[in-house]
């Protein structure tokens, strides 16, 4: 499904240059729950950001379902974001003047928003267990409900692939754990493509594989 | 979030004054615009054609000083009647020599030097209420007054010396006492004899403006009784075209004979020409003000991009293209535009309100006071809105254009 050939990312940091990925190759099957580990700066989010389309690679193909995604126009690119992948971040980033419904239809007004829409998003707040909290803003929230609010995001378009990446480095641990259980339990649900990048082994180790990364290489 | 607020309240800001600065300055053009037409008109009967003698020098001191090149003379009349599209001629002419008047007002008696002059009732009789009362050839003669000489007076006399003004409220029907012959200024002139009595029975924008008018009948007894009787001159001659559009080529035909003219059509060129000058002006000035709002809002724009650089990039990142982002930006932008223009056109009728009322009772001695100075029409402020809707678009353009560019991941570090 996922499949990344002779990948390489180089970019200019300030007056340096500076190689993120080495010619990677990585290809991720249909429902498949993968944890990228390394240490910080290894290229994990460099991976991530590649599959989700959020970047683009200096060298090599991004093939999604057979599909390159690196030669797509920025429509398509958007439409790709937008319907096939749902991205869970370290940060949250939630719109704070926003209610928690109204952040998890966020995505919908970008493909077509329809009324079924929020019936939709009702039950996915109710799946991520906030259907109490789902008229308060998300500054009201705690750091665990703000994440859980995330993947009902994440998950509003339906899309074939979760790509997360640190969703649990700004959680307590127990906090963090039920964010997992939460993330492994809609993959299984709803037969997603689970990637998760970090550098946690405890999380690492629940996924169905674990992928390596140091220095911008696979090991 | 309280930073986003004060952003958009600042752009707000900026289009509100700007939009308020350009409906004081539209409202003013267009209302002395409309003033301006409005007493060209009071002036000038649309269909007619004042004409005088040429004179060297233009201006009030050549009525006293310049020979004219060319009198105005019954063959003037007949060579004018010639032209087509010529309806009536009336003529206007003058007691020949010094004469005062004695007037009782508010209180005080007041005697004063004046120049007689005699019109036709064809020419005036649209400005008196019964017509009838200009054939009236015994005492007390009607006279008319020009409305302007009232203005002259509370402006030049009254107002400075804390004299009540008049209106013409207090003159219409008043008893004037006239001693043809007779200065209050020039020794030379005959003493006082018995006074004919005269009665105000109108006002005219029309009337020769240095003098009061009577019928030319009894300013012909008048020159033959108490001057050396008629010269046989016209001051002026009031040509009435047969229809409004013949006017132009009518006067034209006539200043080839050698006279000078005046008519509607050129004394709005002229005051068009005057006001091109102020609506350049209030235009320079509304241009910077825009161009000093349109550098606030897109100086606001860029800080706000930066500072909204996440939101913009969690946007890209669930599904928003470079045009959604371009969209959002300049709907808010038209947004605020729209609320600033409102608020703006609020503001600056306002201040125009407040403007005309102070304005026009600084008027209030003048008989020609005008509705308002301050006008608007549903055009004017069709534009006024969608102006500052535009300057907000526009200054908002570039940096949507930037927002929309930003790298998704980037802008999401």
């Amino acid at each position: 499904m996922i499949h990344l050939k002779n990948i390489s990312k180089k970019f200019v940091d300030g007056k340096t240059f500076v190689t993120a990925l080495h010619d990677i190759n990585l290809e991720i099957k249909k429902g498949e729950f993968v944890a990228i580990t390394g240490p910080s700066g290894s290229g994990k989010t460099s991976v991530l950001n590649l599959i989700g389309g959020l970047d683009s690679p200096t060298h090599g193909t991004i093939s999604i379902n057979e599909k390159d995604i690196s030669k797509y126009s920025d429509k398509e690119l958007s439409k790709y974001r937008n319907r096939s992948v749902g991205f869970v971040f370290q940060e949250f980033h939630l719109e704070q003047f926003l209610t928690v419904l109204e952040n998890v239809l966020l995505p919908t007004y970008f493909n077509h928003h329809k009324k079924e829409d929020a019936h939709r998003a009702k039950e996915l707040i109710s799946e991520v267990g906030l259907s109490d909290r789902a008229t308060s803003h998300t500054n009201q929230l705690s750091g665990g409900q703000k994440q859980r609010t995330a993947i009902a995001r994440a998950l509003i378009n339906n899309p074939q692939i979760i790509l997360a990446d640190e969703p649990t480095g700004n959680l307590d641990a127990a906090t963090g754990a039920k964010i997992l259980e939460i993330l492994k339990t809609l993959h299984k649900k709803h037969g997603i493509t689970l990637v998760i990048a970090t550098h946690d082994e405890k999380i690492a180790s629940s996924a169905d594989r674990i992928i390596k990364i140091k220095d911008g290489k696979i090991c | 979030m309280k930073q986003k607020f004060s952003r958009s309240l600042l752009t707000t800001l900026s289009i509100l004054i700007a939009v308020a600065a350009l409906t004081v300055f539209t409202g003013i053009n267009e209302g002395i615009k409309n003033t301006g037409t409005a007493q060209v008109a009071r002036q000038n009967d649309l269909n007619e054609i004042t004409v005088r003698a040429k004179t060297k020098n233009p201006g009030l001191a050549s009525f006293f000083t310049e020979k004219n090149d060319k009198k105005i003379t019954q063959a003037s009349v007949d060579e004018i009647a010639k032209i087509q599209g010529i309806k009536n001629i009336y003529k206007e002419i003058q007691f020949n020599d010094f004469s005062s008047l004695e007037i009782d007002l508010l209180g005080f008696g007041m005697t004063t030097d004046i120049l007689v002059f005699g019109a036709p009732k064809g020419l005036i009789e649209g400005d008196l209420a019964n017509k009838n009362v200009w054939d009236r050839t015994t005492e007390p003669y009607p006279v008319i007054i020009p409305r302007k000489l009232i203005n002259a007076y509370n402006v030049l006399i009254a107002n400075p010396q804390n004299l009540p003004t008049i209106g013409e409220k207090d003159l219409i029907g008043k008893q004037l006492s006239y001693y043809p012959n007779h200065s209050t200024f020039f020794t030379t002139s005959t003493a006082q004899t018995a006074p004919i009595k005269l009665e105000v029975v109108g006002f005219s924008d029309k009337v020769n403006l240095l003098g009061i008018t009577m019928s030319d009948k009894i300013v012909e007894e008048l020159n033959n009784k108490y001057s050396d009787g008629n010269t046989g001159n016209y001051l002026d001659l009031f040509v009435e075209t047969d229809s409004f559009g013949d006017v132009p080529r009518v006067a034209q035909e006539i200043e080839k004979l050698g006279y000078s003219t005046e008519y509607y059509q050129k004394d709005l060129e002229r005051l068009s020409g005057q006001l091109a000058k102020l609506s350049v002006s209030l235009g320079i000035i509304s241009f910077i003000i825009f161009l000093l709002a349109g550098i606030t809002i897109v100086s606001n724009f860029l800080a706000s991009i930066i500072e909204r650089r996440r939101e913009i990039g969690l946007f890209r990142a669930i599904g928003a293209t470079k045009f959604h982002i371009k969209k959002l930006i300049l709907m808010e932008a038209g947004m605020m535009g729209l609320a600033g223009s409102l608020l703006g056109l609020f503001a600056g009728m306002l201040t125009g309100y407040f403007l005309n009322k102070s304005v026009l009772s600084d008027f209030s001695s003048l008989v020609f006071t005008p509705d308002s100075i301050f006008q608007f029409t549903a055009l004017s402020i069709t534009e006024i809105i969608l102006f500052g809707v535009l300057l907000s678009l526009a200054a908002a353009y570039i940096p949507a254009a930037k927002a929309a560019k930003m790298n998704p991941f980037q802008a999401l570090k």
